[in-house]
């Protein structure tokens, strides 16, 4: 307030504390919006420098089962990994005994791994002849002259849940952990069993670190690139990450891997929209 | 019928007993508080007879329904929290309907229900606000309204006033020994608070270490504590420590070591020769401001004797005096017209009916 009023007696606009923000704004604005704005504007140039919607109608004429490929493997990863991670976070939250000990201990290790290591070990567990089909023909399950073939939607799907999971759990866990036991005996002693406990009581009080999990997943889902294009590579369909580096590696296609990047931006700004919506629901 | 009996209870955290053979009965409609200090057994009694505690031995029964091993969502008892434990996500109406939902109750009868507890909690009208829209006091009293309005067959408070300022604190005591009369929910109040428990009370059950050190009426537990422990915990009491030289039907005569003689009210069975301790309350003791005669520091006039002001603390009503009394200390509330200074030597009467005389520990 002091400072406040000390900037206007000398006949300034704004507060002289705002200059704090300046490096950081500058940083934002240098490092995110401007790549960020740069790419929308040059998605709609074409090769000349004119505007054009060229770029648009080749994405959509080449890319659009790999776009809807990216959207439906996003969203039902972002929705499995909400089904299991809020499964084991209550878990953790209404049993406390040696089991969830070792089980809390061992989930967080998929956090320390890079997504390329991820890659490559999904690559060798799920390949035809790899952990996997070898571990279920051993079992009578499968006969290894046809393996079942996982580099695809299905493996891509597991690899993801694997390193999201427990993202996911490490902050539903958080958010669970600060909901204070008396909530929950309120909810017994009125007469709910354990199911009514988690979903009329639990998951409603902890639905703010569910949703900002649930987004972040989402978002990095649609962003990551090393999974799918090593199980899946240029096969159709892939992702558009992989697309994206497909045009600027093989054909320094900026402008149609621009437009690719708007498409993930669009998908990404879904969940934008719901997170800030629910969001301003809550506040009011 | 709803009496809750505990039998035998025992429950041990690790190599801490925290109940050790804890029989207590309430009878039904009755209301009973825990009192005692932080440890002494009073919130784990309350939870195993909630549910959330399997004790280790011993038996709970609800009239003649034996709830020991029978989860807490099917026993039938109403909780009231000490942080209120309201649903923030949820509007009163739904905090209170919670329960009736699951019970399957039709909507008009659960919008009747609300509507009626409501007005006994005197919340008419705040159906549609969120717990953050309440006030401290509102929210405890939609707690309640929560826990009552299931019709439970006991109700259980755990230190429901203990988030609250003192001034609503003393005002919700008032409401909910109204309440209870009102509706004549069997009631375990648990508190460390030992004037809330003699306000709203039907009896007092006074706990240390998991034991019960005496159950009775309030005045009973205050004017005739059974032993030191709780003569210290209710009031502010100070001891005087003797011998009893003789004892007369429920009056006793303690001699001190100055061989001063003070007569109280026989507690706890002192008998002649016993070690005891004289209770002493600052609303039992009179300051005599003009100087009375005495013989090594006691008068003629029974249980008078010379104190000298040690130090004092003005209150605001009263002036709280710390005496010196030959070896002892006592605590003597003194009028602000007339304020001692330490070192000045005056004369204090204790009044003979009001003070405990308690088997020394």
């Amino acid at each position: 307030m002091l400072v406040s009023s000390s900037a206007s007696r000398k006949g300034l606009n704004v507060p002289s504390y705002l200059f704090l923000l300046a490096p950081a704004v500058i940083f934002m604005l240098l490092m995110y919006a401007y790549p960020f704005l740069a790419s929308i504007v040059r998605s709609f140039l074409d090769k000349s420098g004119a505007f054009s919607f060229e770029n648009y109608l080749k994405t959509i004429d080449l890319y659009t089962k790999d776009i809807a490929f990216t959207f439906s493997v996003t969203l039902f990863n972002t929705a499995c990994t909400a089904v299991l991670a809020i499964l084991l976070a209550v878990y953790f939250r209404i049993r406390q005994n040696r089991i969830t000990k070792i089980l809390s201990a061992i989930y967080k290790l998929p956090l320390f791994i890079p997504f390329v290591v991820v890659a490559q070990m999904m690559n060798s567990f799920l390949a035809p002849h790899g952990l996997l089909n070898v571990a279920l023909a051993q079992l009578g399950l499968i006969d290894l002259k046809q393996p079942l073939q996982l580099f695809n939607f299905a493996g891509l799907s597991f690899g993801f849940l694997w390193k999201q999971v427990p993202f996911a759990v490490l902050i539903m866990h958080g958010g669970f952990q600060m909901i204070d036991n008396s909530y929950i005996e309120a909810a017994r002693s009125a007469g709910a069993g354990m199911g009514k406990v988690i979903t009329r009581v639990l998951i409603p009080m902890n639905k703010s670190s569910i949703l900002v999990s649930l987004v972040l997943v989402y978002s990095q889902i649609v962003g990551t690139f090393t999974l799918p294009y090593m199980l899946i590579g240029g096969k159709i369909p892939t992702t558009i990450t992989v697309d994206i580096a497909h045009r600027v590696n093989y054909f320094r296609d900026f402008g149609v891997a621009n437009a690719l990047g708007v498409f993930s931006y669009l998908l990404v700004l879904l969940t934008a929209w719901y997170y800030l919506k629910t969001k301003l629901g809550e506040t009011k | 019928m709803s009496e809750l009996r505990m039998e035998n209870l025992v429950a041990r955290y690790g190599k801490v007993t925290a109940l050790d053979r804890l029989n207590l009965t309430i009878k039904d409609g009755e209301l009973v508080t825990l009192l005692g200090p932080s440890g002494c057994g009073k919130t784990t009694t309350l939870r195993s007879v909630s549910g959330f505690l399997k004790p280790d031995e011993g038996e709970i029964y609800i009239g003649n329904r034996n709830i020991t091993d029978i989860p807490p969502e099917k026993r039938g008892i109403g909780l009231v929290f000490q942080n209120y434990a309201l649903w923030p996500h949820m509007t009163v109406f739904q905090n209170l309907a919670f329960g009736l939902e699951l019970r399957k109750v039709p909507l008009e009868e659960i919008k009747k229900r609300v509507r009626s507890v409501l007005s006994v909690v005197k919340l008419e009208g705040y159906e549609d606000r969120y717990p953050r829209q309440l006030s401290g006091g509102q929210q405890q009293r939609v707690a309640l309204a929560r826990a009552i309005i299931l019709e439970p067959d006991i109700l259980l408070l755990d230190e429901p006033l203990s988030n609250l300022d003192a001034l609503l604190r003393e005002q919700m005591r008032f409401e909910i020994a109204q309440i209870h009369r009102r509706l004549g929910i069997t009631t375990l109040y648990v508190t460390h608070d030992q004037t809330e428990a003699m306000v709203i009370s039907d009896r007092i059950v006074i706990m240390k270490d998991g034991k019960v050190m005496q159950d009775g009426r309030p005045e009973e537990i205050y004017l005739r504590p059974k032993n030191r422990f709780v003569a210290g915990f209710m009031g502010t009491t100070t001891f005087i420590e003797g011998t009893i030289k003789s004892s007369h039907g429920d009056s006793c005569v303690l001699k001190t070591s100055e061989g001063w003689e003070l007569r109280g009210i026989t507690c706890g069975g002192v008998t002649p020769g016993s070690k005891a301790s004289a209770a002493v309350r600052p609303e039992a003791v009179e300051i005599l401001y003009s100087p009375v005669a005495t013989v090594s520091g006691q008068s003629h006039t029974e249980n008078s004797f010379e104190a000298e002001v040690d130090s004092s603390y003005f209150t605001g009503e009263v002036i709280d005096y710390h005496f010196r009394l030959g070896g002892s200390y006592i605590r003597v509330r003194g009028d602000t017209k007339k304020i001692l200074k330490p070192g000045e030597k005056v004369t204090v009467r204790i009044d003979p009916d009001r003070l405990p005389i308690v088997p020394a520990e």
